[in-house]
């Protein structure tokens, strides 16, 4: 357990409160913002008390919490502020484990970055950071992405360093989402850390802050990943089952489409009376009438006989199955639309052999041509084709999100590749 | 985790150096003036508080580090591994 000294500021003599640990080199008053130096006697170095807050944070120094299974107490913060546009400004807050040491939080505007200090990095001088494609850290790669500066324009509570106002900082933003590496160097000093993208509602959970002091941000930030599970598996399962299903139609020669066993045309004229052979009873057997109207369509009588028992009729409105052994209708079809020009009328015939198709005309003095076409083999392929139009749909608005997201990630790169 | 070391540097004047340069196979990481402002316990050699020196820390990459002290007397070298404190595991309780 960490001892708690309590001194006075030895500006203004407010009570000072001390929970960072060793290394702690400065504590800034909440009072009057004056930064006392730890190793002189609490020499005043600087202020900060100008400083003038844009956005109300929601964290605070004395907070505590558990942040990747270790318990940390924030013991300071500094504010940052770029040197150029777009000006951006962030908190890192600085967190205190007395057995783990220190690491940072840092909030910009609702985006929340958890980086502990890493010695990993491979020698590789400051300039030549940035002119490299790929870093390998450990076993992992990081691209150099951004590269900016930034000046310290408020610190609070206790930091392991001094902080002064207006000190410069160049920084190296390295990414592989949701890690990164944060290149840091000062005048005298050079630090790399490990960066993390944490969820903030679980940093807000794992703090304990109040629901209405929590900032939530869904737009872009580099170390954010790319996160779409629905739609991420929906494509996955899309991609796969187009890629099995397209390898099982080529492998077995299969295009759903049936083979052709007989056309012919009908007209108003006479009784047609056609005869086709049934080889094959897989799949299905289909009937596909065309006709130049719908009136025309629905001016004819069809009857299919097989050995003398009527199994299928159909007239201008509706069509029957009837039973194999009797004279029974075995099935209604569904009536098709009044204004069709065109009707695929689907079977499964079990029997195999010759069959009998009798086209008759209902009103022979309507001029009427009907075009038959008889196949077997047929497949309805437009069972699946929803489900191929929704898997495709699903498989495009992934990539889409993904492009978007490929496209803005590479507007906001601020380290370029010729 | 360092230990004294008798490697030698490429470079004479440890003030002289820049901050992200590489001077052989080392990376100058960080440079400033260390006070003793106090200690405890047994330690290996005499030191007197307010005492200043010229420190380096030098990156040798990938956990690699050599640490310089010069002072106006004597200048010794340090080298050794970074130790992750989240690796370290208790060995027995």
């Amino acid at each position: 357990m960490s001892k708690i000294y309590s001194i006075k500021c030895t500006n203004c003599s407010a009570p000072l409160n001390l929970m960072g640990g060793g290394r702690v080199q400065t504590v800034t008053c909440a009072y009057c913002k004056s930064v006392l130096d730890l190793n002189d006697n609490y020499k005043v170095l600087s202020n900060f008390k100008n400083y003038k807050e844009k956005n109300k944070l929601p964290f605070e120094i004395g907070m505590k919490g558990v942040l990747k299974t270790i318990e940390y107490t924030i013991i300071g913060r500094v504010t940052y502020r770029e040197v150029e546009p777009p000006f951006s400004e962030w908190s890192d807050f600085l967190l205190f484990s007395p057995l783990y040491g220190y690491a940072y939080l840092t909030y910009e505007e609702g985006h929340l970055i958890y980086s502990r200090r890493d010695r990993y990095f491979p020698n590789i001088e400051w300039n030549d950071i940035s002119k490299k494609y790929l870093i390998h850290v450990k076993d992992e790669k990081f691209e150099p992405y951004d590269h900016y500066s930034a000046k310290v324009v408020y610190a609070e509570g206790e930091l392991t360093w001094i902080a002064k106002k207006g000190d410069n900082t160049s920084f190296i933003d390295l990414i592989n989402p949701p890690f990164g590496i944060s290149a840091e160097k000062s005048k005298d000093e050079i630090e790399f850390y490990k960066t993390e993208y944490l969820e903030a509602s679980l940093v807000y959970d794992a703090f304990n802050i109040e629901k209405d002091k929590r900032i939530f941000n869904d737009e872009f930030n580099p170390l954010k990943p790319f996160n779409k599970p629905l739609l991420e598996s929906l494509s996955k399962i899309s991609f796969w089952v187009m890629i099995i299903v397209a390898f099982l139609f080529i492998a077995v020669g299969f295009d759903g489409l049936g083979t052709n066993i007989k056309t012919f045309q009908a007209d108003n004229s006479k009784v047609y009376q056609e005869k086709f052979t049934l080889k094959s009873n897989r799949y299905l057997s289909s009937l596909k009438l065309r006709a130049s109207s719908y009136k025309t369509l629905s001016n004819f009588n069809i009857q299919i006989h097989k050995d003398q028992h009527l199994f299928f009729s159909l007239n201008g409105k509706n069509a029957y199955r009837f039973k194999e052994d009797s004279t029974q209708i075995e099935t209604k079809f569904k009536q098709w639309d009044y204004d069709a020009k065109a009707v695929n009328i689907y079977l499964k015939l079990k029997k195999l052999g010759e069959y009998t198709i009798t086209i008759k005309p209902v009103d022979s003095t309507l001029s009427s041509n009907l075009n038959i076409t008889i196949y077997e083999q047929d497949s309805r392929l437009n069972y699946f084709q929803m489900f191929f139009i929704l898997l495709l749909i699903s498989f495009l608005i992934y990539k889409i999100y993904k492009l978007k997201y490929s496209n803005q990630l590479e507007n906001e790169r601020g380290i370029n590749y010729e | 985790m360092q230990q004294k070391s008798n490697i030698t540097l490429p470079f004479k004047n440890p003030l002289a150096v820049s901050v992200g340069r590489k001077y052989g196979k080392y990376i100058v990481t960080e440079k400033g003036t260390g006070r003793c402002v106090g200690f405890e316990g047994e330690l290996p050699e005499k030191l007197t508080i307010g005492e200043s020196h010229i420190y380096l820390h030098l990156s040798e990459g990938r956990g690699k580090l050599l640490t310089l002290e010069s002072t106006a007397s004597k200048t010794e070298t340090f080298s050794g591994e970074w130790i992750d404190p989240l690796t370290i595991k208790r060995v027995y309780s």
